[in-house]
Parts: C-alpha cells; structure tokens; sequence
C-alpha cells in the first residue's frame, strides 16, 4: 500500500469513526440489557401465569379469546394475534382502536390459551427495557430516528472496513495481540484497539449490518405489501374491510390445512399493517431455528375466510427475517446471550480505545506524530517520545 | 520467507492470517446455532468462545507478548530491511 492510498484509509476510519462513537456507544449500553430483556422482565415484572393443563389438552377456539380481548375493550379491534415460542400456553392479543389504527398503540393482552380467558395487559411500552428498547431503536424518534440509526449504523460498518486495512501496516511488525506495558499509556490503548477490533471484528460486522437491516424493517414490510401482497391479491386488492369478518378460529385452520407442516406463528386482521383491507395474512411458521424465523404468509379472504393464495417471502423479507436473530442474539440459549453481552462489551472497549486515541493525538502534537508513526508500522519511534509524564 | 513487498508479507505473514481464522471460527459461531438445536447451539457456544478467550487471554499476559514482540518486530527489522 502506497503512502497515499493508506493515508486515505486513515481519514475513512478517522471520520467514520468520530461521527458514528458516540451513537454507537449509546448502542452498545442500552443493547446490553436489552439481550438479556426476558431475563430482565420475568425478574422484574410478575405475570400471570396461565393454568397448568395436562399435554394434548385442546386449545381454546380462537373466536373465544377474541371475544375475551373485546370483552377487555369494548368496541375497539384485534389487529394480531400471536403465539411466543417461550409461551406456549399464552395468546397474544392485540387491540387497537379500530383496524387501521397506529400498531404502536396497540394494548397488548395475554390470554390462555386453553381456557380462553384473559390473563393481564402488561405495560411493555412503559417497562425499563420497552423504554431502553425505543431509545435502542429510534432515539424516541419514530421512523426518522430508526433511519438515522441505520445511517450511523453503516458508518460503523465502514468503520470496521476501514479498520481492518489500516490493521495491516499498523501491525506490521508486531505479532498478533501484542500488548505492550509500561510505555506511553497511548501505545497501551493502541494494542488493545487493534486486538479487540481485529479479534471481534467478524461479530461487529454481522451485528452491526443486521442492525441497519433492521432499521429498514417499515420499509420493506410496505414494498412486500406493495410487491408481492398485491401480486397474490390481484383485482381482489381493492375489496374494503367486511362488515362482518370471517371467523379467526376457522382462518387458521384453513391455514394450518394448507400448510400441515407449520404452525401458525401470527395472524393479520384485514385492514393492518401486514394484511390488506379485505384479507386476512397468516404468517405459518416452521420448527427449526431458521425456519421457525422464515414465515410463509397465507392469503384468506377477511369475509368468507376462503384460501386465496400461499407464497414463499421475496428475498428482501427473508433478509429482513434473518437479520433478526443474528442481531438480537436469542436463537442459541443462554450461553449464546452471554457471549454476545460480552462480545458488546469488546465493542464499548474498541470505541472508547478509539475515542482516546484521537483525544491524546489532539492533545498533544508530539504523541499525533507518535500514534502515526506506530500506526505505520515503524517500531522505532524512540527520537518521537514525549517524555513520561510530559503531559 | 520470500515475499519481501508489504503486501506479500500481509497476506502470506502472519499479520492478517489470524485474524482470518479467528473471523472464519467466528462466522462459524454465528452460524451454526441458526441451523439446529442441541449440539449445534454447543457449536455457536465454541465457535464465539475462541475469540472471547483470545482477547482475555492476550489482555492478562501483557508483558509476556511485549517482550515477545519485540525481539519478533527486532528480528523482523533486520532480516527485512
């Protein structure tokens, strides 16, 4: 690499790195208690537990627990239900104003899922990690904070690429994890910037592209709409929300008739944000950890409750789907959770490592030419040394 | 070894060659526990349990990889320059 190309590299990971710090580190603390936030919820919130039924006892017809929830607010509609993996035995319902109303003032209502009666309606909004969760996501923002975040996102990822080429001459004439001690306390935040980053790199990478993926989530759930819902819908997309709605207990069956190997993971009332105006979408679900997470919608129609039509999703809702896991962390136990706590840890570590780098270089002319010195991979930087304790 | 351009000694040394297994063990933790459950969860557990143990293992012996580095960096000076 010539002198040129790597000082460019340099300004990259530099200016990159400086705008997006502080977001991420912001990032990384709230992140940390949000892997652990089911942990963090049953710790800290009590919640009804539904009844203990012998196996193979049936389920509660799906019309009964909707009428539970309308029960629970009168005059209002169900826009989902869902079932949680962890939750086998609970039936999340959740109500809106009417169907079209913003999902985000859902209330959420849990139910049994045998008896079909109501179990409570947690505060997830209000809890401290649906609080860190808005703050993780949006910055309290909306959509617009959920882009901004995906922007700093990808910075971060130009900043690990950046960092990985400036590794190279920086290293140059070190073995791999080289700490050094007891010299200028810079070259000692040095060593363990560039062994953290290189170390965790492949980590940052995929969590932090996951987590721009996810900050698209809106965006592309409207193209699906707009791409493949129309698509299998054709002029049947147009149809208004029925008076009537066909019942919810025979919707899913018709789905689960017409996919026997999965399991109904949610469904969309007509008229929301996964649905059309006149259908209703039931998102089927597989076992396996990767297909438990790469649904299959199936297309009802929201009067009559008649299958209309059944698809794979498009590449970019399977991407979407993908990236979720692989940035929350959860397909893998709890052991997987600690790991990536620590390896969020290791992030905070390479940022705030970074940050005093560029902080000592700024403060002291004699340690700029230092850092860039070593930065070039020359060992010998003696004649450069500011005198210990100079500062 | 022969290649004695920056390049070559980045690519064939040893300066971006662990790094590349490390991120290659990495992936694979990443991976595996999408896949299945059970012995494949204890394969993810490994896969990212190598690059934790690295950073904490190279981060306790601090002086032991100073001097080593240096008489490697010294060496390396001299057979190279």
């Amino acid at each position: 690499m010539t002198n040129k190309t790597a000082r460019r590299w340099w300004w990259v990971h530099k200016w990159s790195s400086l705008i997006s710090t502080a977001f991420l580190l912001m990032l990384c603390i709230t992140g940390l208690p949000l892997i652990f936030s089911h942990e963090i919820d049953s710790l800290l919130h009590e919640e009804v537990e539904p009844r203990e039924v012998p196996t193979n006892t049936p389920r509660a017809n799906l019309d009964r627990v909707l009428a539970t929830a309308l029960r629970e607010h009168p005059g209002k509609s169900v826009q989902f239900i869902s079932w949680d993996k962890d939750e086998p035995n609970v039936v999340l319902t959740f109500v809106g104003d009417s169907p079209t109303s913003d999902p985000q003032k859902n209330k959420i209502l849990r139910i049994d899922a045998h008896t079909g009666e109501f179990l409570d309606q947690p505060d997830f909004e209000n809890r401290l990690t649906g609080i860190l969760f808005r703050l993780h996501v949006e910055i309290f923002a909306g959509l617009p904070g959920k882009l901004f975040l995906g922007l700093m996102g990808l910075l971060f990822v130009i900043a690990l690429i950046s960092g990985v080429v400036v590794y190279g001459p920086s290293m140059r004439k070190a073995d791999f994890g080289r700490m050094r001690s007891g010299r200028v306390r810079g070259v000692r935040w040095l060593d363990l910037h560039n062994l953290v980053g290189i170390v965790a790199l492949a980590w940052m990478l995929v969590v932090g592209s996951t987590g721009v993926i996810n900050t698209w989530a809106d965006l592309v759930l409207k193209v699906w709409q707009m791409d493949q819902l129309a698509e299998m819908l054709g002029p049947l997309r147009d149809k208004p929300i029925p008076a009537n709605l066909a019942s919810v207990d025979t919707v899913v069956k018709k789905a689960q008739e017409v996919l026997p190997d999965m399991k109904p993971s949610f469904v969309a009332f007509p008229g929301g944000l996964f649905s059309s105006p006149g259908h209703y979408v039931v998102f089927m679900r597989g076992d396996a950890p990767v297909t438990s997470r790469l649904l299959k919608p199936v297309i009802l129609d929201g009067a009559t409750g008649d299958f209309v039509d059944t698809r794979d999703m498009p590449w970019y809702v399977k991407t979407l789907l993908l990236s979720q896991p692989l940035h929350f962390g959860d397909y893998g136990g709890l052991p997987l959770k600690i790991l990536w706590g620590v390896l969020d840890i290791f992030t905070i570590i390479v940022l705030a490592t970074g940050l005093y780098l560029w902080l000592f270089r700024r403060r002291s002319p004699n340690a700029n030419r230092l850092i860039e010195a070593l930065a070039r991979g020359e060992d010998d930087y003696s004649g450069q040394l500011p005198a210990r304790g100079a500062r | 070894m022969s290649a004695r351009t920056g390049l070559g000694r980045e690519l064939i040394g040893s300066t971006y060659l662990l790094p590349a297994i490390i991120a290659a063990v990495s992936a694979g933790g990443l991976v595996f526990a999408l896949v299945g459950d059970g012995a494949w969860d204890a394969a993810s557990w490994l896969g990212l349990g190598i690059p934790v143990a690295i950073v904490l293992w190279c981060w306790q012996s601090p002086v032991l990889s100073s001097s080593r580095s240096k008489d490697v960096s010294r060496a390396a000076v001299q057979h190279g320059d």
